[in-house]
């Protein structure tokens, strides 16, 4: 089997397992954040505000208003997560519908997704973003959803090009003379076997969604105050930059090293599905 | 190759209407319309006021019709006055800006290129060795590392403690007062930290690319015959695999356009930077449909232009496109 094969090799590949660990890590922190937060993340003691770490009760310090900074961390997580898999499933189940479409139809069809595919990967993606944020409200929903709508491109040309591979094949041949319906042979035999790249593209597609929402969060056009995310965070962190610089520093790291991790899964993934390395290895 | 130019830019016409649907529909399928801004934010408009607004900006015509006359305004530059109180044309608060973003982008790519020619090569002709692995992680984090964090952290540290760098702005107070060399000094002091950190997140992809790419290559046979006619390993590596690897460079540049364009929205923003991207967040927050819109579909078509120069470009340098071009 494929599938079980390429994610044998990916827990061998150690980056890739250390990638895995944290991004495991964070699903468990955000879903244990009600019990290892320390405090409320919006609970506000104005005498203890701007608080440097090491302060007694408050081990990453406090910010302006007296939260604290650990505890809006660990929320955070939540908010990245949200987005990862709703911005992330989103754009893979578009893609997945539009490229099977294209790949299995062919002809007019096939041209036309494939053209706007082409179309919509001509627009900076911050733009086009920004431009639906601007019409709608910025709201966390409206970032994840307008996210998922406008990056579904890379996956529709993945799957097309598997497909139009895979439909060469002889069991894909025999299904069909066989008189296996169309849904049938997309369902049974193409898809499963087009998922490992696509599963590749999703995974690095969570890293890019998560910097993507903590840039617009940065900006002010994602989730909205008191909630806790990490891009909201570093905006209060740049009005404190001189006086209070941890305020700056964790929310970043915690990105980065989510980010990071996404990618670094994603890659070894990559590596281990690709056909050209295994030849080679083997 | 002129013929191939003026193909490819035949070609661009139906992608340029494309994108134009697209921006036109983007902003009309969404709910309202652009006068309840104006209207809704002075209390004194009435109900008249409100559908002659509608007049003057057309929205009371069929759909098709709307699309027809903006595109036809589009065509001559014309994209309207902007919603904020300055009343100016759109068309020149886009295009005063935009020699800077362009400068800005065109500098962040030398400076990538710069850092992953030799980078890519060198991780690939020793792969899997120390230098490769160290160099991975690295560029890895630089990718990972949101570029409004670490511009946080360089104004931070070389604004705020070491006090090396002004952290924003184009220029200093003074700037008119100095002289040439003077200037130029005032300037690459304001926009070394924007360019430089735009530039990280830029060297995964294209040095990755020119590591696997290498690596590809160094397998090839050819590479193998110049080592037999006893070529030294630097010159095989140097100028017959580098040669080869740099082709699809071109193409990943012509790609990294719509991304660096993007970011600029970020960097001219936290460094208040007077570019396109600073005009197109201020104008998504104080809602600023015209300045939006021209701002989109110039976002399209600069990217267009990056894509068509990378492929001009590639029929210039690699000789098997070059020749089929030709024909």
């Amino acid at each position: 089997m494929r599938f079980r094969e390429g994610l044998k090799k990916t827990l061998a590949n150690r980056l890739a397992l250390m990638g895995g660990l944290v991004v495991l890590a964070l699903f468990a922190v955000s879903w244990l954040a009600p019990v290892i937060s320390p405090h409320d993340p919006n609970q506000m003691e104005i005498r203890l505000r701007l608080r440097p770490p090491g302060t007694p009760g408050h081990l990453l310090g406090t910010d302006s208003m007296g939260r604290d900074v650990l505890s809006r961390l660990i929320w955070g997580s939540r908010i990245s997560l949200k987005v990862g898999f709703v911005a992330v499933g989103l754009a893979t189940l578009i893609g997945l519908a539009l490229g099977a479409v294209a790949g299995y139809r062919g002809g007019l069809i096939d041209g036309l997704i494939m053209r706007f595919c082409d179309l919509m990967l001509c627009f900076p993606s911050m733009f086009l973003i920004l431009t639906v944020i601007a019409i709608l409200e910025p709201s966390i929903w409206n970032v994840m959803v307008v996210i998922g709508l406008t990056s579904w491109m890379g996956v529709a040309r993945l799957v097309r090009a598997e497909f139009l591979s895979l439909m060469t094949r002889d069991f894909v041949l025999a299904a069909r003379a066989q008189g296996a319906s169309a849904c049938r042979i997309i369902w049974r035999h193409l898809l499963p076997n087009a998922m490992g790249p696509v599963l590749v593209t999703a995974t690095l597609g969570v890293a890019g969604a998560i910097l993507m929402e903590s840039s617009l969060s940065f900006l002010g056009l994602g989730a909205q105050p008191p909630t806790p995310t990490w891009g909201a965070m570093l905006t209060e962190g740049k009005d404190h930059l001189a006086r209070a610089w941890w305020l700056s520093l964790y929310p970043g790291l915690a990105i980065l090293a989510t980010v990071l991790s996404y990618n670094l899964l994603g890659e070894g993934l990559r590596e281990a599905f690709n056909p050209h390395n295994a030849a080679r290895q083997g | 190759m002129l013929k191939y130019a003026l193909k490819r830019i035949l070609l661009m016409i139906p992608a340029l209407v494309g994108i134009t649907l697209i921006s036109f529909a983007v902003m009309r399928l969404a709910p309202g319309d652009p006068t309840d801004l104006v209207t809704n934010l002075n209390p004194q408009a009435g109900q008249q006021a409100r559908i002659r607004l509608r007049e003057i900006y057309g929205l009371d015509k069929p759909i098709h019709l709307q699309y027809w006359n903006w595109l036809k305004n589009l065509a001559r530059l014309d994209l309207g006055r902007s919603f904020s109180p300055d009343r100016r044309l759109v068309k020149d608060k886009i295009f005063e800006r935009l020699p800077i973003t362009l400068a800005l982008n065109v500098a962040s790519l030398a400076i990538i290129l710069a850092i992953t020619l030799p980078l890519g090569l060198w991780a690939a002709t020793r792969a899997g060795g120390v230098f490769d692995r160290v160099s991975t992680v690295v560029v890895f984090i630089c990718f990972a590392a949101p570029s409004f964090w670490l511009a946080l952290l360089g104004m931070w540290l070389f604004g705020a403690r070491l006090g090396w760098l002004p952290t924003s702005g184009l220029t200093s107070l003074n700037f008119q007062t100095l002289g040439p060399w003077d200037k130029f000094l005032d300037l690459s002091r304001h926009l070394a930290m924007p360019i430089i950190i735009s530039s990280l997140g830029g060297l995964a992809g294209l040095s990755r690319y020119l590591r696997s790419n290498t690596l590809e290559i160094i397998r090839q046979d050819f590479l193998n015959t110049a080592r037999a006619k006893g070529l030294p390993e630097r010159l095989v590596i140097w100028k017959h695999a580098l040669r080869n690897a740099l082709i699809p460079v071109i193409t990943i540049l012509g790609l990294s356009v719509p991304g660096l364009i993007g970011g600029s929205v970020i960097m001219e923003s936290i460094y208040a930077i007077p570019g396109l991207g600073q005009l197109f967040y201020m104008a998504v927050m104080g809602r600023d449909y015209p300045v939006i819109m021209g701002g989109l579909v110039l976002g399209a078509v600069l990217t267009l232009m990056g894509n068509l120069l990378a492929d001009l470009g590639y029929a210039l340098v690699d000789p098997r496109v070059r020749d089929s071009a030709f024909r």
